[in-house]
Order: structure tokens, then sequence, then C-alpha cells
């Protein structure tokens, strides 16, 4: 069994507000991905839930009972570091026995333990290598191996795929839930990497500034963002200042830099408020002619099966948009269209969208 | 104008082969990336580059010049490393103008030259500010404009997004582009990331062990891949075993593991060869009716299924217990796990090779 429940949980670090009563509650079983910019204050949430770390304010339950007062070891979570170091001295084996061992487990029980965690993570045959014999791949499936053979039934991983080679990350990720669920483990998994997160994760939450602001299945968070901040960072959005001009049952018209567009999107919002509309670039469709949005491709990028094209609309304002013609080049005027569905409104957070931007992109 | 050429360059470290005879040449203008995995030699080949290392053998040329062994500050490079290294008690500013001082560059030209930079670069409203004040992406862009200020019109990153956010990371790769085109720099960017590469440069460069694998632009490595390592390489691919059962023209017919044959378009190729299809997983269709038997499609199970945002990834185990990938749109029915479904490979974009001689392992091993 391992669930766990924060509440309210806030911590300072001098007159940094680093956690902000931070709610999530993970149920047994359950991969929870805590995602966002450095500095959102992740790591320190997972070292005050492994007990490395004290709360100011708030509680952790953990199976139901509160472990405030217990030491890490017996709050029943194991935490990978972000920066894992095994002993170069030690083979694989000895490095995963190691922690069973300082437990009190006798030699045997504990090589015995360590090498069928080993086997489940296909390393029982480099069992007798050293750390340097191995790949980065399989040195970081080496100190998972480490994280996992303590028996605890919450894992708590800090950013484990972040030094890997992109294409051996790619395939891991995969590996790496598989593997959890199939030990029924509950983890709580922190990192910056988005597709990372959708990857893995049932549920995400959304870290900023020592917020939590958005919790959600992966299709939510990505297709329902509630702010200008998650759907800029979870995605290449375009995000545009505008003015609301009209209000109805079937949607709202937006005045942007003059030029008109429609959501389907509600909201409560005001005629003549500022709001911030986004599109994704998927979701223009280039038309030969009679777009609501004419502009001018500035350049044209190779996006795998796509291509990306920054356009200068009429407006001034630049827009990427994806397509999967060819034949578009630079210079060339195309004509846009956007589904009403498509078109996302957001309150306008304060400071405007120049400050959001500046927040997703870290240069606040 | 920087052209960078390079004649069979070699370098060895003790026992290490860090380079085996690389030849190739950047041309003017050129964004170029060099991609490989971790120990390939792209960062040796980088500071060969920048003089910053000597090659055993072998010629380096800027501008048609032999600068084999002229140093760094020849050679007017401006060099941008991952670990962002900028003077800790100087404020931006001052960073970017260290190499037009140290360089006693007349002061009112290079203030000008500066200015214009930080406007280009947007880094203008920092000046003031200093390292510790700024996060990694600006002070990366201050480097940036640090190693240019001095005049270097050849940009050298050694990964220079790696030490940032992929969020920042993605938006960056896009600034980086916007600037080398933007002053007219020829560039050379060091990456592990196959996205990174094929979203930035003109042309890259594919190094494995020492060698150069290939040198050629992201649609041609993406789509027309030479062969199986720089395919599966260079983005994800699926490999399907089979056998040529009959040459006809300019087509061929492969039958397949699981029995079922595929005609493709292919030369060079003769009855009875083991080949490999290589299919990117955006490359699949899923058939409406399961049941119907098409000669052309695959039968399977789909074992997994992730929503990633601009698609959902599916594995699906096969009937002849092959595992494939497929990448498919979001706005189309969702497939759940455990479902029985028909997959059909499109002719058009699967890849034939022939079967490697030393396995596909070993063909695909990033170190060899």
């Amino acid at each position: 069994m391992g669930s766990l429940r924060l509440s309210n949980i806030s911590k300072k670090f001098g007159r940094l507000l680093a956690l902000k009563n931070v709610n999530l509650e993970i149920s047994d079983g359950e991969y929870v991905v805590v995602l966002g910019p450095t500095g959102a204050g992740k790591t320190t949430l997972l070292r005050i839930i492994a007990g490395l770390l004290k709360q100011d304010a708030g509680e952790i339950y953990i199976d139901g009972v509160r472990v405030d007062d217990y030491p890490p070891e017996e709050r029943n979570v194991s935490l990978f570091f972000q920066n894992f170091a095994l002993f170069p001295h030690m083979t694989i084996l000895e490095n995963v026995a190691f922690g069973l061992k300082v437990r009190g487990y006798d030699s045997r029980e504990a090589e015995k333990r360590a090498l069928e965690v080993l086997r489940l993570m296909h390393l029982d045959n480099r069992a007798y290598s050293y750390p340097r014999e191995l790949s980065g791949g399989m040195q970081q499936r080496v100190a998972l191996a480490r994280t996992i053979v303590t028996g605890a039934s919450i894992l708590l991983l800090d950013e484990p795929l972040s030094q890997l080679d992109a294409k051996i990350k790619a395939e891991l990720q995969y590996e790496l839930r598989d593997f959890v669920k199939s030990l029924g483990l509950t983890t709580l998994h922190v990192t910056n990497d988005v597709e990372e997160a959708l990857a893995l994760a049932d549920r995400i939450a959304i870290i900023n500034r020592g917020e939590v602001v958005q919790i959600g299945t992966p299709f939510e968070i990505v297709e329902e963002p509630k702010n200008v901040f998650v759907a800029g960072f979870m995605s290449d959005m375009n995000l545009m200042e505008g003015i609301v001009e009209e209000v109805s049952v079937d949607g709202t018209i937006i005045d942007i830099g003059g030029i008109r567009l429609k959501s389907s999107a509600r909201g409560p919002f005001k005629r003549g408020e500022m709001v911030i509309i986004g599109i994704k670039p998927k979701d223009f469709k280039i038309q030969e002619s009679d777009g609501e949005l004419i502009g001018k491709i500035e350049d044209s990028i190779f996006s795998f099966k796509h291509r990306k094209l920054i356009v200068c609309l009429n407006n001034g304002l630049k827009v990427q948009v994806k397509t999967d013609k060819s034949g578009f080049e630079k210079g060339a005027h195309v004509s846009l269209v956007v589904d009403p569905n498509a078109i996302h409104l957001f309150s306008c957070p304060k400071g405007g969208l120049r400050a959001a931007i500046a927040e997703i992109m870290g240069v606040s | 104008m920087p052209e960078v050429k390079l004649i069979n360059v070699n370098k060895k470290f003790g026992e290490i082969h860090a380079l085996r005879g690389i030849t190739l040449t950047v041309k003017d203008g050129e964004y170029v990336c060099i991609l490989g995995p971790s120990g390939c030699g792209k960062s040796t080949l980088l500071r060969i580059i920048a003089g910053l290392l000597q090659p055993d053998s072998g010629r380096v040329y800027i501008d048609g010049k032999d600068v084999t062994y002229e140093p760094p500050e020849e050679r007017r490079v401006g060099f941008v490393f991952q670990n962002i290294a900028l003077f800790p008690h100087m404020d931006s500013c001052g960073n970017i103008m260290y190499g037009p001082i140290v360089k006693c560059m007349d002061r009112s030209t290079s203030d000008k030259v500066v200015k214009e930079l930080m406007n280009i670069l947007n880094i203008a409203k920092y000046g003031g500010l200093y390292p510790y004040e700024l996060s990694g992406g600006v002070a990366q862009m201050v480097a940036i404009a640090r190693a240019l200020a001095a005049g270097a019109k050849l940009l050298l990153l050694d990964e220079p997004l790696g030490a940032l956010d992929p969020r920042i990371r993605v938006n960056l790769r896009y600034e980086l582009r916007r600037i080398v085109k933007g002053l007219n720099l020829t560039a050379i960017h060091v990456t592990h990331n196959q996205e990174e590469a094929l979203t930035v440069a003109d042309r890259i460069v594919v190094m494995r062990s020492g060698i150069v694998e290939d040198f050629d632009t992201p649609e041609n490595l993406y789509w027309r891949p030479k062969n199986l390592f720089i395919a599966d390489f260079i983005g994800k691919v699926n490999i399907i075993k089979g056998v040529v059962r009959k040459v006809m023209g300019e087509k061929i017919l492969i039958t397949l593991a699981s029995g079922k044959s595929i005609e493709l378009h292919a030369k060079g190729f003769s009855e009875g060869d083991s080949v490999v299809l290589a299919v990117r997983p955006e490359n699949f269709e899923f058939s409406m009716d399961s049941n119907i038997e098409q000669s052309d499609s695959l039968t399977g199970t789909v074992i997994r299924a992730r929503f990633m945002g601009e698609y959902y990834r599916y594995d699906i185990k096969t009937e002849t217990d092959e595992t494939i990938v497929v990448n498919y749109p979001i706005d189309k029915n969702v497939k759940k796990i455990g479902e029985k479904v028909r997959i059909r490979l499109n002719p058009e974009s699967v890849l034939v090779y022939p079967y490697p001689e030393k396995g596909i392992e070993r063909e695909l091993m990033v170190e060899i």
C-alpha cells in the first residue's frame, strides 16, 4: 500500500517562498508527475516528502498516517536523486545491495533481492560489471534498481531521465512506467520536460513558483489548460492579446490588433475586457484565399512530418503555423482560417501577455 | 565570409581514435549541426575547428586559408559552451565588451556593434544585470553576444542549449537560427538531440565513433536516409524483416515474416535477398475493419497507448511477436489497450535496406 496526501504544504527559504499551500493526493499505484520550470519548487517538494527537509506548514499523510515527525527511513518512501552516484569500486550487484546491507539484511539475502530487481530491469547479465563498463542508460537503470530494491511502496523520482541522450530517453521513459506499474508502486516523479511527463503520468500536476496551478490527466492538461502559463508551458501554442468585442451564447468575438476572430469559448468574459487568445500551430488551416488571417511567410522550418511556417500577419503579429503540405516558400502570402473550437481564451494575467511569456520562458 | 573546410582530419587521445579521416565542407552562411551520441567525437571536431585542439594529421581551412596550426585568436571564431561561462564580476554589457576591449578595438565603433548585437539578440534590457541575476536562457544569449562582439563571423556552439529547461530550449532553437541568419553568420552547432538538429540546421553531420556517417539536409536524412543506421538514429523507425520474392522492373515484392506481402518501389535488389523495412511511427494507417484480410497490412494487439499532446503513441504487438510503434493524430478514433487492430503500411513511405551483414543490433549500435 502506498497512498500519499499532501495538505497545505508551505516552505520558505529566507524570504523566498519555495512552496505555497501545496495540496496533492496520490492514490495507491498511481503515477503522478510534477511538471514545472527550474526553480518552481519541485525538488524541495520531494525532499520534504522524503523527510530530508521539514515543511514550515502543512501535513503529509502516507497511507492515511501523518508522518511529519517520522525520520526518512520510517516513511515507506524511496528517493531517486537527480545526480545519482554509483559507487565506482563496487559491482552493479554490490551497488544495488548496499542499501539493504546498511539496513541490516545479511549479505546473502541482500544480494538475492538485488539480483531479483536487476532481473526485472534486464540487467542481471551485468550484475558483476562495474559502473564504468555500462552505458549512461544502463547506469541510470542501476540507480533506479537501487532506489526500488529498498521495498518502499512510494517512489520519489527527481529528474530520473535527465542525464540520458535524447534517443535513449525517448524509449526508456515508457519502460520506466511499465516497470513501476508492474511492481504496483506509487510514484511521484518531478521533471521540467513536457514530453517525459506526457509519456509517464497518470496525472500531471503543473507547478509554478511554488504553487500547483493545475492537476489533471495528460489529456486534460493539454486540451483544457486553465491559464496562459499552463497553455504556453505545455505546447507551442501561439498566444496573443485581444479585446472582447461581443459575448453571445455561441461564443466570443475577439479583436486582435484589428482582426476579428470568433472563439466558441465563452468563459466569464466581459465586453471590452483584455484577454489572451491561444491557437495551436496545427489548428491553422491554410487556404488559397478568403481566410480570416492574411500574412506573409517569413521562415519555413523542418518539423518532422510537417513544416512549421513563421507567418507575419497583416496586423504585424507573428504566428507559427504547422502544415503537412509542401510548397510554401519564404515571402509567399498565405490565407489562414481557424475553427472557433480551436481558439482558446484565457483571462489576462497580471502584467499582461509579455510577463506571462517571460515567466514561461524563465526570463522574468 | 567564412567557409570551413576539413581535409582528412585525425585525432587520437591515447588509445582512443576520436576522429578518423574527417573530410567535409561547411559553406559560407550555412547553419550546420554535428549530431551524434555521447563520445562520438563531435566536440573534439568543434575544438579542432576553433583551434583549441590540434589534429594529429589533416588540414583545417577557414575562408580558404590553412589555419591548422593557427592559434584560436587568429581564427576569428566565436565559441559558446554548454556551461555558460560569463565573468561573474561583470554585468552583461561588461561581459560582451570584453572581446573588443582586449582586442583594443575602437571604443565608439565597438559600442555601436555591441548595442546592435544586444538588440538583435533581444537582451538590451539586461545590459546592467550580473550573471547571477539572469535566467539560463538569457545568460546563454549574453554568452553568444560576447562570442560575436569582436567581429567573429563563424559561430561555434557546443551543446549551447544543453543546460537549459526543455521548454526554453525549444524556443531558443528558433532564436539561434534567426540570429545566425539575420547576422549572416556561418554556424556549426554540436548536439546529441535529434529534434534540435533537425529543426535548426540547414545540413546535419551525423557522426558515429569518430567518423562521418552522413552529411545532408534534415529532409533527406529524415525521409531518405541512406542506410538503416541513419534511419534509426535520426528519428525512431520500426524495423520489419522480409525477403524479396519477386523483382518487377522498378518494383519489388517483399514477403514479411507474417506471410503478408508488400509491393514497393526499390532498385538494386534480387530475388531471395533478405531485407529490412524501416517505417516511421507516423507512417501507418489503421484499417477501419480489422476483419477484412488485406495482403499488405499487419494485425496485432495494442499493448500500450499514450496521449502525447499532438498524437497518440500506440505500441502494437503483431501476430509474429514484433512490436510496432505507431504515432497517430489525436483527432481520430482512440484505440484502447488490448484492442485488436489492423495496421497498413503506406508503401510510399516505407524504406527498404539490405539485411545488415553483421545483424540489425550491431548496425544500429551508436558506438562501434
